[in-house]
């Protein structure tokens, strides 16, 4: 399992995509929470003592889905590019590459999450800073911050890694995992009106900003919606990936 | 040992690979041919575990999937471009390593080995095909494996390229490996391959030595030339042979040199050429494959 998880993490480190997406999530997150949450925003919208938690919940869930790209071309390029072959010969068990990629994908995905989580807030800081504004002292629950992004974070990368697993073609992946969330369940949520929240990417955004779903849902409560929906897909996943042919 | 045992695989109602069995030995190079569409890159993904049939393939006794680290077992050469474009040649290489267990170092010993060291630092994308599989085989020999099965590891490579692949494979057999090729350019595989395994529409045709295969081409036989050939030809009428007329002369298949050379002799028969004629693979191979094409012209099927 080790050499597996060695070569997946390489993988990972060792595309320009990766960095490039990072450089991007970076970059958006700095200039919507800097710039224009910071910088340019009216000074009474920082007198709202929770105006820095919701920069952390604002920021993971729009560059949160980005980020998911990583984890998506990571397995995506293996069957763009027919690697997978190597990746399977060179170990004994399918599963295993399985299970690498998830934990290479998740452990991205969390330490992505994290950053986002505080370098939101630290560039609205800085941004009203710079402006010669004052922000009101905060008042937010950090451990519930921090867990509901990085859930937020983490589930993004999954729903995307169960999408490419499942579909195994990357262009067809990155097509349905923009769909599902932007028009799919937009659509969907018009006809469920409140039971929206049990839709996979609906209840996922629902788990930092719970209020945004009406006070139907908490953030536990959609957290396991969302886990349900992951079990069964990457359960479905390892099925069709231990029983299909490699490409 | 390599020992496949009634391979079968189906896309539907066609069948691609029908029970196929044949072994690979070590210390040989074992060619693998067939017209397009035969099934050699399905039976190597099946023979691999990439594709999902019926059968069995063991080495050694043992199934790969019973080795801890499959990539020291066998190396393969599936496809030449497999590999992401952007990645380094030697960052390709060193996550093929990991995956396998393998140190790193030996990652700059396989690209000195196939002559890359040079672009170890180049991006793959702009490698010519000759190079990407070059880089296919560093990345089959890495983990130093027993068994080595490349399809087509020829294709794109120069004369020279050619003539180093071939040398390459017979000296890797001889120390004790057993090297599993496809190849179509069949000129090259009768000098570099001691064994064929010859399939069509996935079936096997032939599993024998390649001189077994050419000594039993229609095309193999004795040529013979003489002013008296009316007299030869009645001569050899008795014997078990098949005679035709060629440029001037008799092909006598059955008998060799030396039962032509004495019958001639005893029958007051001059004799101006007597020489041994060898098919080519070439030519045992469309005799052996003739009405197997999957795909073939209009031309060809007449």
């Amino acid at each position: 399992m080790f050499p597996t998880l060695k070569s997946e993490f390489r993988k990972l480190l060792t595309v320009r995509s990766t960095y490039f997406i990072l450089a991007a999530c970076l970059a958006i997150t700095a200039f919507f929470a800097g710039f224009i949450q910071g910088f340019q925003v009216n000074a009474n919208s920082l007198k709202d003592p929770g105006v820095l938690a919701s920069q952390s919940t604002g920021a993971i869930v729009f560059v949160g889905l980005i980020f998911a790209f990583a984890g998506l071309l990571l397995a995506g390029h293996e069957y763009r590019y027919n690697t997978i072959m190597y990746t399977l010969t060179s170990s004994n068990r399918r599963l295993k590459v399985l299970f690498a990629k998830f934990l290479v994908i998740s452990v991205a995905a969390v330490l992505f999450s994290l950053i986002i989580t505080f370098f939101s807030p630290l560039c609205t800081i800085i941004g009203a800073h710079l402006a010669g504004k004052d922000i009101s002292p905060q008042h937010f629950d950090v451990w519930k911050l921090v867990w509901t992004c990085v859930f937020c974070g983490w589930g993004y990368s999954m729903y995307a890694y169960i999408l490419i697993m499942i579909l195994r073609n990357q262009v067809g992946a990155i097509v349905t995992f923009l769909l599902i969330p932007l028009i799919g369940e937009n659509i969907l949520g018009l006809l469920l009106k409140k039971n929206s929240h049990y839709l996979p990417f609906t209840a996922l955004q629902g788990v930092p900003a719970p209020t945004e779903l009406g006070n139907h849902t908490t953030s536990g409560a959609s957290a396991l919606v969302v886990l349900v929906y992951l079990g069964v897909g990457l359960i479905v996943s390892a099925i069709l990936f231990a029983r299909r042919d490699a490409n | 040992m390599i020992q496949v045992d009634h391979l079968n695989k189906r896309y539907g109602k066609k069948v691609a690979v029908d029970d196929l069995s044949f072994r690979i030995e070590t210390g040989k190079v074992t060619g693998f041919l067939g017209p397009n569409g035969a099934g050699k890159s399905t039976t190597m993904r099946l023979m691999l575990g990439l594709d999902n049939g019926g059968g069995k393939t063991t080495f050694d006794n043992k199934k790969l999937h019973e080795y801890a680290r499959p990539s020291q077992v066998i190396g393969i050469l599936l496809e030449a471009k497999a590999f992401h474009p952007t990645r380094t040649a030697r960052q390709h290489l060193r996550i093929l390593a990991n995956a396998g267990g393998v140190s790193l170092k030996r990652v700059d010993e396989v690209l000195e080995e196939v002559g890359l060291s040079k672009v170890a630092k180049s991006k793959p994308g702009k490698f010519s095909l000759g190079m990407s599989q070059r880089l296919g085989i560093a990345a089959a020999i890495l983990g130093k494996p027993k068994y080595l099965m490349l399809d087509e590891p020829a294709n794109g490579l120069d004369p020279e390229g050619i003539a180093w692949l071939r040398d390459f494979l017979k000296d890797y057999a001889d120390a004790g490996n057993a090297v599993f090729v496809s190849s179509h350019l069949l000129s090259e595989m009768s000098q570099m391959a001691d064994n064929v395994v010859v399939i069509g529409k996935g079936k096997l045709i032939a599993d024998t030595s390649i001189g077994e295969i050419l000594s039993s081409s229609g095309h193999s036989g004795v040529f013979v030339r003489s002013p008296k050939l009316s007299v030869l030809e009645r001569a050899l009428q008795g014997r078990k042979a098949e005679i035709s007329k060629l440029d001037g002369g008799l092909k006598v298949s059955g008998l060799t040199t030396e039962d032509i050379g004495k019958l001639a002799f005893e029958n007051n028969v001059p004799v101006y050429e007597l020489v041994q004629q060898s098919a080519s693979l070439e030519e045992a191979f469309l005799e052996l494959t003739a009405g197997s094409e999957e795909f073939a012209s209009q031309k060809e099927a007449k």
